[in-house]
């Protein structure tokens, strides 16, 4: 049975005891020094005729023996210990943070410390039943119930501690909510905790250590200006000021130099070399590498596709300047004799490659994937200033100010779609969700009588457009993420899955579910994507400057578990275990006390 | 030899003065027997008869008697005794007991002795028991000009007195000082010191706290002359086997004195310092008033 002391202060007080016991002894005991003229009538003992050694047994006055013996029994007795029958289960929920620092210091890591505790524990108490509950962003349970530490070997590369925050306090409440009231928590942590826990539920571990950090906690790339340039953030997170020396990797490397102040962030920017490549950032090595390294990839040039179907006239060239003001799309227009004549093969090929194909009305349903603007025919308009309706929800209106504009359109009848733009009750621009990722926008106007193309309204329109549209291009929208963020690759249509590979080289194929795959990366590095026949990377960064700031680490136990109400309920009081023999073992003091033989040595 | 040495010496000589060495009146010499006389004579003087029994002299019997009376008689005579007092003192580091006045005692006390055997007009040649028996330096001037005396020999003064015994004059008076706390068997030295010795006068000096400690609990026991130490846990009842122990060994001397004919007796140094009265020996009779 393995017994537990709630009140393990009283045994401080029973030390206490017996130090003042064996001070008063020692102090009475202790000898004064007297000059005699011999010891011939003195010593008693009798010499053996040869020679030898004496022999000195160490002597411990068996009143003293026994008074010490007492008082440690009765101490034990008042600490209140109590135990756990054998064979019944110990419910333990451990708490790992999750956050990557705890990795802060390598082979002395909290992390590492961490687990040889738990392992100390586990072993040290049979019974437990040990779930393990990852604290990062989101919480989340590692295997199964864990019953001895070969159990919990195998589960703890699962714990990478590469989490931009331990989100500690979800973690336990998660734990709180799907166990029972037996269940005991221990929370693995390297920070102390705000309010220490007092329930007697909760244990708090923490094994960090103030540390100082030099982290990168910011940085991107553009590709906008005359150069392409980059630029990254370095905290020194220390109390002393740094002079550092780093290197920027862009196809060639070089290096920098940087003078941080104590707390201090300093911010760097750099020209880009090779504003195709990639760029590695690098600060020299310390306690944390994980926030020592910045990866910055370039935008992805994605230009969309779009093919302009519409017959010559003020309407094409309008939209044709429009498309081609943007500088995101890569224009493809049908010569106007085939789109008069309707030569259909030359149309059909633009349609079918293009991701945007602007057109008069047409019967023919978008290409997978496709999406179309159609403009309706013109005839029987009628100008109108207003009262113009916009739903803000759709991307395609961000921007668009109609006050003053005179739009012409037929007065009455319906257009299929969902209204984008309004004019009382009349639908001026619809948009038709198709099947596997198309589109239809429809939209009504006459530039013959309409001011719209005359007002900066028509460019943002159709840059609207255009940049929504290439937001659903296959690939990753940003192609440099901070730790924790979730990445959503577009996956063109019909795509049931992706290949991503970690930074560790490990392969994981990801379900799309509808045009889109969603995950969040579990480690920093350098990620590729293969979807079909084509390829994307994007990397993933720690860039969280209170996970990366060490000065706030640090170590100790909190909580006590024997303090909770189930503990008592499920425990056995064992006091009567040791104030038996302690009242046996002053009995017998008395009896010696009344005989006198309890003393010391005798002359 | 310190100035607290002479001192002591000048001290006991000055309490000598008053007294004179001698004889007492009647002492039993133990084996023969016979009666000795009182006072200093110079040669062999008729006494008394008495019976012949084995072992006496034959030389002394009375062989007129025997003609006339057919029994065997002994001539006793008045035996020559001379004029001559060997005194001995122990120099151990006992005899120096911190904390009290033994050394001053036996030093003042042996000083007395010589000064009343010149008193008697006795010559007396003191000894100091050290490594063996050494003759005091100067012994011939008065005690307060001896020199070469200091209490700090380290040996058991009963083995050096057997290794080296005094070539002592035959048939004086020999007196021996010391606190007799000494592991020899006090038979074969008082044999030794008994030999062809008119009479025998052995004193013990010891310290009021030799005869009755004052202290008790948990002592460490220094032994002044080796400086071993013993632990050792006094109460009443161990004080009281300590002075059982004494008592036996005083006993023990007390026995092996009267086996050879010698005079015991015990001097405490408090007391003697206190009016340098040496009461016990002079009702020994081994000192008289001038």
């Amino acid at each position: 049975m393995a017994m537990t002391l709630t009140f393990a202060e009283a045994l401080w007080g029973g030390a206490a005891i017996i130090a003042v016991l064996v001070g008063v002894y020692l102090f009475r005991t202790r000898s004064q020094p007297r000059v005699v003229g011999s010891l011939l009538l003195w010593v008693e003992h009798h010499r053996p005729a040869e020679g030898g050694q004496w022999l000195q047994r160490p002597q411990m006055p068996l009143l003293l023996a026994l008074e010490i013996l007492i008082v440690l029994l009765v101490a034990l007795a008042a600490a209140s210990p109590r135990g756990i029958a054998p064979g019944q289960g110990l419910p333990l929920v451990v708490v790992l943070d999750d956050s990557y620092s705890m990795r802060a210091g390598g082979a002395d890591s909290p992390r590492e410390q961490a687990i040889r505790a738990i392992e100390q524990e586990v072993a040290a108490q049979a019974g437990y039943q040990v779930r393990l509950l990852l604290a990062g962003q989101r919480p989340e349970f590692l295997g199964e119930t864990c019953r001895a530490v070969a159990q919990l070997r195998q589960l703890w590369p699962l714990w990478t501690c590469c989490s931009p925050q331990g989100d500690l306090d979800l973690a336990i409440a998660l734990a709180r909510e799907t166990r029972d009231h037996r269940t005991r928590l221990l929370v693995v942590t390297d920070r102390a905790p705000a309010d220490p826990p007092t329930d007697g539920r909760v244990q708090w571990w923490a094994f960090g250590r103030p540390r100082a950090n030099l982290a990168f906690i910011n940085g991107g790339r553009t590709m906008f200006g005359v150069k392409d340039r980059g630029f990254f953030e370095v905290a020194n997170l220390s109390s002393q000021p740094v002079r550092v020396e780093g290197t920027i990797d862009n196809g060639r490397e070089r290096r920098f130099m940087l003078e941080i102040a104590a707390t201090e962030t300093r911010r760097e920017v750099f020209d880009l070399e090779l504003p195709s490549a990639s760029v590695r950032i690098r600060l020299p090595g310390d306690d944390l590498p994980n926030d020592d390294e910045l990866i910055l990839l370039p935008p992805p040039q994605r230009p969309v596709r779009t093919a302009v179907l519409l017959e010559p006239g003020p309407l094409r060239e309008l939209t044709e300047r429009a498309l081609a003001a943007t500088g995101l799309a890569s224009l493809a227009t049908a010569a106007a004799p085939a789109v008069a004549s309707g030569l259909a093969t030359t149309a059909a090929g633009l349609s079918t490659a293009a991701d945007l194909v602007v057109r008069a009305a047409a019967e023919a349903p978008p290409s997978p994937g496709q999406w179309v603007w159609e403009f309706l025919p013109a005839s029987g308009t009628e100008a109108f200033l207003g009262p113009f309706a916009l739903d803000r929800a759709n991307p395609l209106v961000e921007g668009l100010a109609l006050d003053g504009v005179v739009w012409a359109s037929p007065a009455t009848g319906s257009v299929p779609g969902i209204p984008v733009i309004l004019l009382a009750n009349t639908p001026l621009v619809t948009e038709e969700r198709l099947a596997q990722g198309a589109r239809r926008f429809r939209m009504r106007y006459d530039p013959i009588r309409s001011t719209l193309h005359q007002t900066p309204n028509w460019p943002i329109l159709f840059w609207n457009l255009v940049r929504w549209r290439q937001s659903f291009l296959p690939g990753p929208a940003h192609p440099n993420l901070r730790l924790g963020m979730e990445v959503r690759l577009q996956v063109p249509a019909g795509r049931g899955a992706v290949q991503v590979t970690a930074p560790d080289g490990q392969t994981i194929s990801l379900p799309a579910v509808g045009e889109a795959v969603v995950f969040q990366p579990a480690a920093p590095g350098l990620y590729a994507v293969r979807c079909g026949g084509e390829s994307f990377a994007f990397a993933v960064n720690c860039l969280a400057r209170q996970e990366s700031d060490l000065r706030q680490s640090a170590s100790g136990r909190w909580g006590d578990w024997t303090r909770s109400e189930a503990f008592r309920q499920e425990s056995l009081d064992l006091g009567w275990a040791f104030l038996l023999p302690a009242a046996l073992l002053l009995g017998v003091h008395l009896f010696l006390i009344s005989v006198g033989g309890g003393g010391g040595r005798r002359p | 030899m310190g100035e607290a040495e002479r001192s002591f010496l000048r001290e006991g000589e000055l309490a000598g003065a008053p007294y004179r060495l001698g004889v007492p009146h009647q002492l039993q010499r133990g084996l023969a027997g016979t009666r000795v006389g009182r006072g200093v004579g110079s040669s062999l003087e008729f006494l008394d008869h008495r019976e012949y029994q084995p072992g006496d002299d034959i030389r002394h019997i009375n062989w007129q008697a025997l003609a006339r009376s057919d029994r065997l008689s002994i001539k006793l005579f008045r035996e020559e005794i001379s004029p001559h007092a060997d005194v001995l003192f122990d120099t151990s580091a006992s005899m120096d007991l911190p904390g009290t006045p033994k050394g001053r005692a036996a030093l003042g006390l042996t000083a007395l002795l010589a000064k009343a055997a010149d008193n008697a007009g006795f010559t007396c040649t003191p000894w100091r028991i050290a490594a063996g028996c050494e003759r005091v330096r100067d012994g011939h001037l008065p005690p307060s000009a001896w020199e070469g005396i200091d209490l700090a020999a380290g040996e058991d003064g009963g083995e050096a007195l057997a290794r080296l015994p005094p070539a002592w004059r035959p048939h004086g008076l020999r007196v021996l000082i010391s606190d007799l706390l000494w592991a020899t068997d006090p038979a074969a030295m008082l044999r030794l010191l008994a030999h062809q010795a008119a009479a025998v006068l052995v004193v013990q000096v010891l310290a009021q706290s030799e005869l009755q400690p004052d202290f008790q609990g948990n002592i460490r026991l220094i032994d002044r002359e080796t400086g071993r130490e013993e632990e050792v846990f006094l109460d009443q009842a161990a004080i009281a086997r300590y002075q059982a122990h004494l008592a036996r060994h005083q006993d023990h001397w007390l026995l092996a004195c009267r086996r050879v004919g010698a005079t015991l007796v015990t001097i405490v140094a408090e007391r003697l310092v206190a009016d340098w009265k040496p009461t016990p020996i002079v009702e020994q009779q081994f000192l008289t008033t001038a």
